[in-house]
């Protein structure tokens, strides 16, 4: 064949994309270049594979009945039947319906080249790519407008596994297939082979999580889709069911110390009022003010990551209850300190 | 994607895409598409050899570039648009922007919100329940709360070009004061929304973080926005502009908790000890100084001393 598949394969799309009438397989064959001298079985062959290549790319490539143009979904059967069969592209399906795009819409798609290079996964980033090519073939040419928002590529380090992940992980997701991967669990610093059933992805604070059945463990447990490695979707499972009262929503906007690690124990936060409305960012949700007293209560069941919070807002916020967690932050105040006090004797770096 | 697919596929998007840029600059329908000069004159010499049966003199994809550099193109007609949308496609759409629906929040979630709605609608109805079904397995956390309602005042400032005056915590200096801006963006970065905005204390372009912004209020002055401004400049590189009095700032963390630094930013490295260092360049330090005391003893300013000096004055400070 002296032509290229690309060619032949767009001679094919052209052919069958002008005619309104169905052409058979011999007038394909002879009015293609590119299937040159190809007769036969070898001729099938490799029409075959350019039917199902065109499939692949979303081509609404079908075979008709000559006789009374019916859809026929396997031609080579209806030959044998003795029924002769032609092909056509249906053009209400091929080509993209008007999107009807706003000015305001027009600028803000634009995002999606910059979201692209935040997905930092090959297969995702070409289908954004593509996406954006034929979405580009509507915009008027007075739609413009300058861009208002902007999207900062990430600077973390782990964000090309997040986006392998989240490839895999959204078909598990949409087609309740169970998964098996190694999670590494960065506070005891180990990793294990588990399966899960993914039940939902989060995205909350720029990070993407996993929640789901963890089999391992028998309870539902959330996964930081990064630390996921050696993703495998086992299709041959049967298909999971989420229970009835599982509530996505839940997981939302959850502060560090929200998740369960410990029994829940109120604090009490006692905040002066220059500082409270940026207090008042800082926890959002997770805390009930009392304004007249210029106090915060807040439930803390993981007090790790509250502790730490305190320490680094030690000049705007005092905790008043519980004492035991007020002396976690004190002394770790103090310790922290130390390490800048010349004389107290601990090991420096740098 | 076979290389011969993806070939097709630009190629029938090219064709589409061409068939409503007669006599425009190959660079700028080039820089349009996404791709390369050199990339689109190769895709274009592909093309000319493609034609439909019978293969007349007419039947043949023409394009040529006229001295003054213009596309001129015959035979595009049948590929008047591009093909159908694939779920693979709407599906990395989603991924890539349903994150700003919550991040945005408001009315700029909602235009993004919109947009996916537009999308999903012009899919073939087969792939429109794959991508529904996609839906419900994706949570998307909201806005913090106080950000929304500045997020929207800035907005319509920008939209009517109206000066704004803010009451801004900078995390930098660490102080609370009064500013006059002019927004002329915004770039989310980090889970975070910023305004780029001229600073009319600092008189030059300077970054805001919206959640640090206590009160705003738009006044009637107006203002323009400079026609080389572009905030996918500010988004692309550094977001915040150096203003010439940057140090390196040199931070240690312990080998108990430089695992989680070393996930979070691609600067830090780890030491053979299994300690991290990291060196970063800032011209401020109050906020080096919060975010290193949340590592409490765990972490430690190495330099310079102005840097260990704001993390003291922190501490120092009676407790309130």
């Amino acid at each position: 064949m002296a032509q290229s598949k690309t060619t032949r394969l767009l001679d094919l799309i052209a052919l069958l994309l002008a005619r309104t009438v169905p052409v058979t397989k011999e007038r394909i064959r002879t009015g293609i270049p590119g299937y040159g001298e190809l007769e036969g079985e070898s001729f099938d062959r490799v029409f075959e594979r350019d039917k199902n290549e065109l499939r692949t790319l979303g081509i609404p490539l079908k075979a008709y009945a000559i006789a009374d143009r019916a859809e026929v979904s396997d031609p080579r059967a209806a030959a044998r039947l003795g029924k002769e069969c032609g092909y056509l592209i249906d053009r209400a399906e091929y080509f993209l319906p008007q999107l009807d795009f706003s000015v305001e819409e027009w600028a803000a798609i634009s995002l999606a080249g910059p979201a692209a290079a935040r997905l930092k996964d090959k297969d995702l980033s070409a289908a954004l790519h593509s996406l954006m090519q034929k979405v580009l073939c509507q915009r008027p040419a007075g739609a413009a407008a300058r861009p208002e928002v902007g999207l900062a590529p990430g600077q973390r380090a782990d964000t090309a596994a997040e986006s392998a992940n989240l490839a895999k992980l959204q078909e598990a997701v949409r087609d309740n297939i169970r998964c098996e991967f190694t999670y590494y669990t960065i506070k005891r610093d180990t990793a294990a082979k588990r399966q899960a059933d993914p039940y939902v992805l989060v995205y909350n604070g720029g990070i993407w999580y996993l929640i789901g059945h963890c089999h391992l463990r028998g309870d539902d447990r959330m996964f930081k889709v990064s630390r996921i490695s050696g993703l495998k979707l086992l299709r041959s499972a049967p298909r999971f069911t989420i229970p009835g009262g599982f509530d996505k929503k839940q997981f939302l906007g959850r502060k560090a110390w929200q998740f369960a690690a410990g029994p829940p124990q109120e604090v009490v936060l006692e905040v002066p009022p220059e500082h409270r409305w940026l207090v008042k960012h800082e926890l959002q949700d997770s805390a009930v003010w009392d304004d007249k007293k210029g106090i915060a209560r807040i439930m803390v069941r993981n007090p790790d990551p509250f502790v730490r919070w305190a320490c680094a807002n030690w000049d705007r916020a005092r905790i008043n209850a519980p004492r035991e967690l007020a002396r976690l932050v004190e002394q770790r105040v103090e310790r922290t300190r130390a390490r800048y006090a010349p004389a107290a004797g601990t090991v420096r770096h740098g | 994607m076979a290389k011969s697919e993806r070939e097709i596929q630009r190629l029938l998007t090219l064709l589409a895409f061409l068939n409503r840029q007669q006599g425009r600059p190959v660079d700028q329908v080039a820089a349009e598409l996404g791709t390369s000069t050199k990339q689109l004159l190769q895709d274009l010499d592909q093309l000319c050899l493609y034609g439909v049966p019978p293969f007349g003199p007419d039947d043949y994809f023409l394009a040529t570039v006229d001295e003054d550099n213009r596309l001129e193109m015959a035979f595009t007609e049948q590929f008047k648009a591009p093909l159908h949308l694939t779920p693979q496609e709407a599906v990395a759409l989603r991924l890539a922007l349903l994150p700003l629906t919550g991040e945005a929040g408001g009315s700029y979630g909602q235009l993004i919100a919109g947009i996916l709605r537009k999308i999903d609608r012009a899919l073939l109805p087969q792939d429109r329940q794959a991508v529904d079904q996609l839906d419900e397995g994706l949570a998307i956390a909201p806005a913090e709360r106080d950000t929304v309602p500045l997020m929207e005042t800035l907005r319509r400032a920008r939209r009517d070009q109206r000066r704004v005056e803010i009451t801004y915590y900078s995390g930098s200096s660490g102080e609370v004061g009064r500013r006059r801006i002019d927004p002329y963006g915004f770039v989310l970065f980090g889970g975070s929304w910023y305004a780029v905005a001229f600073c009319h204390k600092q008189e030059a372009i300077r970054t805001f973080r919206i959640s640090r912004i206590k009160e705003a209020s738009i006044s009637t002055d107006g203002y323009g926005i400079p026609d080389d401004f572009d905030i996918a400049q500010y988004a692309g590189g550094h977001i915040f502009r150096p203003t010439g009095r940057e140090q390196d700032v040199e931070l240690w963390f312990s080998p108990a908790v430089a695992r989680w630094i070393l996930e979070r930013s691609a600067l830090a490295k780890r030491n053979r000890d299994g300690s991290a260092t990291m060196v970063l360049k800032a011209s401020n330090f109050a906020w080096i100084a919060r975010w290193i005391l949340y590592y409490g003893p765990e972490a430690e300013i190495v330099r310079p001393a102005g840097a260990q000096q704001e993390l003291l004055k922190i501490l120092d400070s009676p407790s309130p």
